[in-house]
């Protein structure tokens, strides 16, 4: 019985041992015999480890809720030369050259250097480019997987998507726009890129784990429509082409919500080709530049009025054209006399006395405190980096003449995403909101987390910016161009603003303007607030002549895109419901 | 007795063991055919990007184009109506 178990115990040292040797065997090819493959293969994989990234998607989001790429990553193939293992050059060119171009002198430098392993031929090839040089098996002729971030969208937004590069770490990260604001959410570790399974598993065994990465890693999802995005553009080109501007910018926003569905400023950028582009423009003067907006303040002045019982409908006052405060002269833009004048018209013709009227009757501390609840001097908090606030120093001041021309415009500058939280006011019942781009962020498990903003803050009563809206719609209806933009069916508050543009020396520049335009639509019930303006236009003095018809292209496409129904019409029918 | 126990213990071990190499080879299965896919869904993603990229052309092709051009004329006329009742009637009109 013993005999028998030393037997077994034997047979079993015996297999432990023979299978200690065929490991120390297979130890002694991989590591004596084929261990240089294994070196340079293993290196391979750790190359791949640091070059193949991977980023969230940044999504605009079409009107019946699809989505599609504004930045995303795009993979293909890097092609690479180990000049030892070349037999032909000539073959290997051919072979290559037969599926993409690639220069005669370069590649023959790139196979004579027989003592460099890895030289790079060429880079961001397509899979299908990869795919068929790899078919052709050609000796030192390497593949290798390669990720890189694209912009699909192109120029659309492109200083409000930004864009990655490497940073001061040799790192890439996002270094404008929704790229840097929120790269937290967007930066994902190299997953799932591995051709080696254990790798894979043990180079990623933290997530695996799971951490808290999980419940901010995912893609943005923005309320950005991509058809109006690429129609604001196109009017936008429209008249910097025109006037040759400095600068034209424009948001649509959607006044209840905050929610901006197309933005831009020109000139603009491919986010694609940002090494070879003007860096000048990569910033964002949405938010990141202030400007005195002029004239579309006198809506906000106006509301103000009659929002406190400071004026009425029925207000009236003499215009004497130009008047004198604190030893400084101001006038209408015509420098005419209107006499005795009505609030409408303060609005209709643009009066800059008018303006200074209401916030004579305002007083400082009231205009003060309405113009610091429109959020003038802070930032909106708006989801994108560098983010300025408005200068409104001149509200401190004890001097009259700082109030009245902070209420047509002149003298506090603001930047644009300031203007149309402000001027929101106006289409959402009274209330601001947060300007924002992102609206829900989706997790890598599939989960989607809907961002939430800032409540909306009451500025104004409903009764005040329903007549102000009443004021703007007859500015739309019976003076903008004449009357000839009134669309008949559909009811549009607008106002049209011009100012003189400030030099580096101090005081205003003869010649200069900036020219501004916001309106909203249908004007009782709105779904959408535009704001536009453009800098120091060539040939043109007053924003009328320069956005009134880009504004009313955008209204009447947004109406016909929305098939937003008319809010008045000669012929009424029952309601079916 | 020992030997019994022996005996048992090896097989025992022998059997675990089989049960570990079986749950090897199937997590390795398994992990390599989700490293596969998600490689293959990488490349299906930017299939997609690639089209998007065209579809972004499209569009601003499309958006450029003058209607007329194509052969699109605009209505003689135009009515529109308002549904009684609707809330924005009565403000709009007052």
């Amino acid at each position: 019985m013993r005999r028998e178990f030393h037997l077994k115990l034997r047979v079993f040292s015996g297999v432990i041992v023979l299978g200690a040797l065929l490991l120390i065997v297979r130890l002694y090819f991989v590591q004596i015999l084929h261990g240089e493959d294994f070196v340079i293969r293993a290196e391979h994989q750790y190359q791949s480890r640091e070059t193949l990234f991977d980023r969230g998607t940044i999504y605009f989001t079409r009107k019946d809720g699809t989505r599609i790429s504004a930045a995303a990553v795009a993979s293909g193939f890097r092609l690479t030369l180990d000049p030892r293992q070349i037999k032909d050059a000539d073959t290997a060119y051919a072979g290559i050259t037969s599926v993409v171009e690639l220069d005669r002198d370069a590649f023959f430098t790139a196979a004579g250097k027989t003592n460099d392993p890895y030289e790079v031929l060429a880079s961001r090839l397509s899979e299908d480019e990869g795919e068929a040089i790899a078919a052709l098996s050609l000796p030192g002729v390497h593949l290798e997987h390669e990720r890189w971030r694209t912009y699909p969208a192109e120029e659309k937004a492109a200083s409000s998507i930004g864009f990655v590069a490497y940073n001061d770490e040799n790192t890439i990260t996002g270094r404008y726009g929704l790229e840097r604001y929120y790269e937290e959410n967007l930066v994902r570790g190299s997953s799932g890129l591995f051709g080696n399974f254990f790798a894979e598993l043990f180079a990623n065994l933290d997530s695996v784990a799971g951490d808290a990465r999980s419940a901010r890693e995912g893609d943005l999802v923005t309320s950005i429509e991509p058809s109006v995005q690429e129609k604001l553009d196109q009017v936008l080109q429209e008249v910097q082409d025109k006037y040759g501007s400095r600068m034209t910018g424009g948001i649509i926003m959607i006044p209840s919500t905050g929610e901006i569905i197309a933005l831009d400023t020109l000139p603009s950028f491919n986010p694609n080709e940002f090494r070879t582009s003007d860096p000048s423009v990569f910033g964002n003067p949405l938010v990141e530049h202030v400007y005195e907006f002029g004239s579309i303040m006198k809506a906000l002045t106006m509301a103000a009025g009659l929002d406190s019982g400071a004026i009425s409908r029925g207000t009236t006052y003499t215009d004497t054209g130009c008047t004198t405060l604190n030893k400084k002269t101001f006038c209408n833009y015509d420098l005419k006399a209107r006499g005795v004048t009505g609030m409408q018209d303060v609005l209709s013709h643009s009066l800059n006395l008018g303006a200074a009227f209401i916030a004579g009757r305002l007083g400082h501390d009231r205009f003060r405190e309405y113009f610091t609840k429109l959020g003038f001097g802070t930032e909106t908090g708006i989801d994108l980096p560098s983010e300025v606030h408005g200068q409104i120093a001149n509200l401190n001041s004890p001097r009259d003449v700082e109030y009245a021309t902070a209420s047509f415009g002149q003298g506090i500058a603001e930047s644009p995403v300031e203007m149309i939280r402000a001027l929101g006011a106006l289409a959402n019942g009274g209330e601001i909101v947060t300007p924002h781009l992102v609206s829900a962020i989706r997790l890598e498990n599939g989960i989607e987390k809907k961002l939430t903003w800032s409540k909306p803050e009451r500025v104004f009563s409903a009764e005040a910016t329903e007549e102000t809206t009443r004021i703007l719609v007859n500015v739309v209806d019976e003076v903008l161009a004449n009357g000839t933009v009134k669309i008949p069916e559909m009811t549009v508050a607008a106002k049209t603003g011009t100012a003189q543009v400030a030099g580096p020396q101090g005081g205003y520049e003869d010649g200069k303007y900036f020219h501004s335009f916001f309106g909203y639509f249908p004007a009782f019930k709105p779904r959408f607030i535009i704001l536009l303006y453009t800098r120091e236009p060539h040939g043109v003095q007053y924003a009328s002549e320069t956005l009134t018809h880009p504004f009313m292209e955008l209204t009447h496409f947004l109406t016909s895109y929305y098939s937003i129904p008319p809010d008045r019409a000669s012929a009424v029918i029952p309601d079916p419901s | 007795m020992p030997e019994k126990c022996l005996s048992r213990l090896l097989f025992a071990t022998a059997g675990l063991f089989a049960v570990y190499v079986v749950f090897l080879i199937t997590a390795i299965y398994f992990a390599s055919s989700a490293t596969q896919l998600a490689g293959e869904s990488r490349s299906r993603e930017a299939d997609v990007v690639a089209l998007e990229t065209e579809y972004y052309a499209a569009a601003s092709a499309l958006s450029k184009a003058n209607p007329s051009a194509l052969g699109y004329v605009m209505p003689h006329r135009v009515d529109y109506v308002t549904a009684l009742g609707s809330p924005t009637l009565t403000r709009a009109d007052r």
